[in-house]
């Protein structure tokens, strides 16, 4: 996309730094957030509601004062830069579409406010309003636009100030199901076509792993880790990351039976017994969470030559289409979810109280020490 | 609406009583003085309808035109002095701490609780030549002439012999203040119904998008907040052009506005006909002025369809 230049010479967009925002006493909205974002890049804070994920943008965006760190925007530290000297744009929730404004004025007004010549600002708007296929209704009214219509001249607004950073509130939370899906691809596109770094904050972790280039996840005001989807969803590094980010069967190991021959840590998990995991860093002694994604699981109806392999009831299953999820119960009492794909058409094979053997790999399972 | 349709009994139980209170005491006297703005005086009481246009002639003298004149002047000039006084205000509350709201709004409409006459009479205590604020104005002049006579310069008497108290009552500047603070909450409240109904988010837009704070009020707040700014206008100007009593007790000679020529008429120059005339003339203009906001609102909705 851009030339090819040294990723580690290049300083961060952005730079957070042990950035803390307290609204009164209690538990900070924002507690110790250090983030870098390189340039270009998409990138997604992710976290349950009132996590702060927009006080954090909000801190960007300088709409909020940290109550303490640092935050550098393309190296230069931004306290005290009010938000309409930051070389960085908004899009909000609402959209906050000038609602006495056409849509051109509506693009316009960034320019307008900053003096721009009239030639520019009518060559600028209509180029970003081609960006996000809005031409020919310049003339319109807010009120006279769809919902998706609305959150693209919020884009155009923004994009036509050509920020260093676009900022992005929840950008597709208003709109429906099957435009919210369009829209991602669209908006990663068009992320490609300006070349512009985004930071858009979003709960929907559908929405995170299928347009982010990296992914910061939130609880409680901390980054709990920041990875790119495939790593967040594959190698998450605490139970919160693991539930948080798609489904899991998730249990309460201990690690006191050591290591077999192979070097491999032996967790003993109650109801399932002994299971031998590759997780060659030392660990403590104590609780340690075992995690296996439903879609690793392997249904059979014999036994398979597997290392880790249970007997288990079907006590229900769920349609979706594309895939059928179960939820087995083992001769121990441990309740498991599988999913597996539909990959053949025709009725479902599966009935409650139907006994399968249940198997999975012991590189899939996840080791959680946090 | 439909309900209604279908509960004409209960419609009528409901809509009956007012309609007949409102065109009882209401619609009936209006109408009954817009009759004797067309009839004559017949004695002390007796009042003849009889189509004549001469009270309109008589309203229509320079003398009353000049008073109409200087009513609306002050009007005027009361409602642009509690915009700008207001919209600070409303500003404030609008973004003052939660906790503080309730008790400004409070403070706004606090006034109404008392008279306006003893308001007035208030007012007047603090203006007049030995009033309060006379009083602190001495003070003042007393300790600036010891100070000057404490670095010598006493002799000169750079403040005068002595201190001449501030004239600031039965003057037309009293009654355009006395105006002022009677109708200001008539322009905060709907000016403050406007700003908070206000998204925030389009202020921080406007920021956002790099304009200043001076220009964000310009650009964003005040077209936003129109509505409001037109009622506040309208809901200040109508009561502010119909006073009485606040000219009448705060004004001199020549502060008269049509209120109290209309006021005379129906007391003490007992000419009922006339006092009608004038006072439909005012409506006539109250009238119009609303008909031509309705027109330029209607346009601006047919030009914003377009
Ligand atoms: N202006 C404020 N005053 C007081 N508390 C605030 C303020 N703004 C946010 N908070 C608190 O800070 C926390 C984080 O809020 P924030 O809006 O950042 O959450 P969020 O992650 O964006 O949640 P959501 O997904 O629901 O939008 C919440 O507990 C919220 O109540
Ligand atoms: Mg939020």
């Amino acid at each position: 996309m851009k030339e090819v230049r040294g990723a580690s010479t290049e300083p961060p967009i952005v730079e957070i730094r042990g950035v803390t925002k307290r609204f009164g006493a209690g538990r900070p909205a924002v507690d110790s957030v250090d983030l870098e974002i390189p340039r270009g890049e998409l990138f997604a804070l992710l976290g349950p509601s009132g996590c702060g994920k927009t006080t954090l943008l909000r801190m960007l965006a300088g709409f909020e004062t940290p109550t303490a760190g640092e935050i550098r925007i393309d190296g230069a530290d931004v306290a005290g830069v009010p938000p309409n000297r930051r070389p960085v744009n908004m899009v909000f929730q609402s959209y906050a579409v000038f609602p006495h404004m056409s849509v051109f004025d509506n693009v316009a007004y960034g320019l307008k406010v900053t003096g721009a010549p009239v030639a520019e600002r009518r060559e600028r708007v209509r180029e970003a309003l081609g960006l996000v296929r809005l031409d020919g209704l310049e003339a319109r009214k807010p009120d006279q636009l769809s919902g998706g219509q609305r959150q693209r001249v919020a884009l155009a607004r923004a994009l036509v100030k050509r920020p260093r950073v676009l900022l992005l509130d929840e950008p597709l939370s208003a709109l429906d199901a099957k435009l919210r899906e369009a829209m991602r691809l669209e908006l990663v596109n068009l992320r490609i076509a300006v070349g512009i770094t985004f930071v858009f904050v979003t709960h929907d972790q559908d929405e995170a792993l299928s347009m982010a280039d990296r992914i910061a996840v939130m609880e409680h005001g901390r980054v709990r880790q920041v990875a790119d989807p495939a790593a967040l969803y594959e190698y998450p590094s605490c139970r919160f990351v693991a539930d948080f980010i798609g489904k899991v069967n998730l249990f309460e190991a201990s690690a006191s039976a050591g290591r077999d021959r192979e070097g491999r840590l032996v967790l003993e998990v109650p109801g399932l017994g002994a299971l031998p995991v590759p997780h060659p860093e030392p660990v403590q002694q104590g609780e340690i969470g075992l995690a296996v994604r439903p879609e690793k699981l392997r249904l059979g109806e014999s036994r398979p030559d597997a290392e880790i392999v249970f007997e288990a009831t079907v006590e229900d299953f769920a349609y979706y289409g594309s895939e059928t999820r179960l939820f087995l119960v083992t001769e121990g009492g441990v309740r498991l979810s599988a999913t597996v794909p539909n990959t053949d058409r025709g009725p479902v094979r599966i009935e409650r109280g139907a006994r399968r053997f249940v198997s999975w790999a012991p590189a899939d399972t996840l080791v959680l020490t946090e | 609406m439909d309900t209604w349709h279908a509960h004409r009994r209960a419609f009528w139980t409901f809509f009956l009583p007012p309609t007949a209170w409102l065109v009882l005491f209401f619609l009936a006297p209006l109408a009954l003085v817009w009759g004797f703005s067309f009839g004559e005086k017949r004695g002390l009481v007796e009042i003849a309808i009889n189509g004549t246009l001469e009270n309109y002639v008589r309203a229509l003298d320079p003398l009353y035109l000049r008073i109409f004149g200087k009513s609306f002047w002050f009007a005027a000039l009361t409602t642009l002095i509690c915009l700008a006084v207001g919209f600070p205000v409303a500003v404030a509350i609008t973004f003052a701490p939660p906790r503080w709201k309730p008790i400004l709004l409070l403070l706004t409409i606090l006034p109404f609780w008392t008279n306006l006459l003893i308001r007035t009479y208030a007012l007047i205590a603090v203006l007049r030549t030995r009033g309060y604020v006379n009083f602190a104005a001495e003070w003042g002049w007393e300790r600036a002439d010891a100070a000057l006579a404490w670095v010598g310069l006493g002799d000169l008497h750079l403040l005068g012999e002595r201190f001449e108290p501030l004239a600031m009552l039965y003057n037309n500047t009293a009654v355009v203040f006395g105006l002022v603070y009677v109708h200001l909450p008539f322009m905060v409240l709907p000016l403050y119904a406007a700003l908070d109904r206000l998204e925030r988010s389009y202020l921080e837009a406007s920021l956002d998008l790099g304009a200043s704070q001076l220009r964000t009020f310009a650009s964003v707040v005040v077209p936003l907040a129109l509505p409001g700014i037109v009622s506040g206008v309208i809901i200040t100007f109508i009561p502010a052009l119909g006073s009485f009593l606040t000219p009448d007790l705060l004004g001199g000679t020549d502060s008269q506005m049509i209120a109290n020529v209309i006021e005379r008429q129906f007391k003490s120059a007992n000419d009922w006909p006339f006092g009608a005339a004038l006072s439909f003339l005012l409506m006539y203009v109250t009238f119009f002025a609303l008909a031509l906001r309705a027109a330029a609102s209607r346009g601006r909705s047919a030009m914003e369809a377009a």
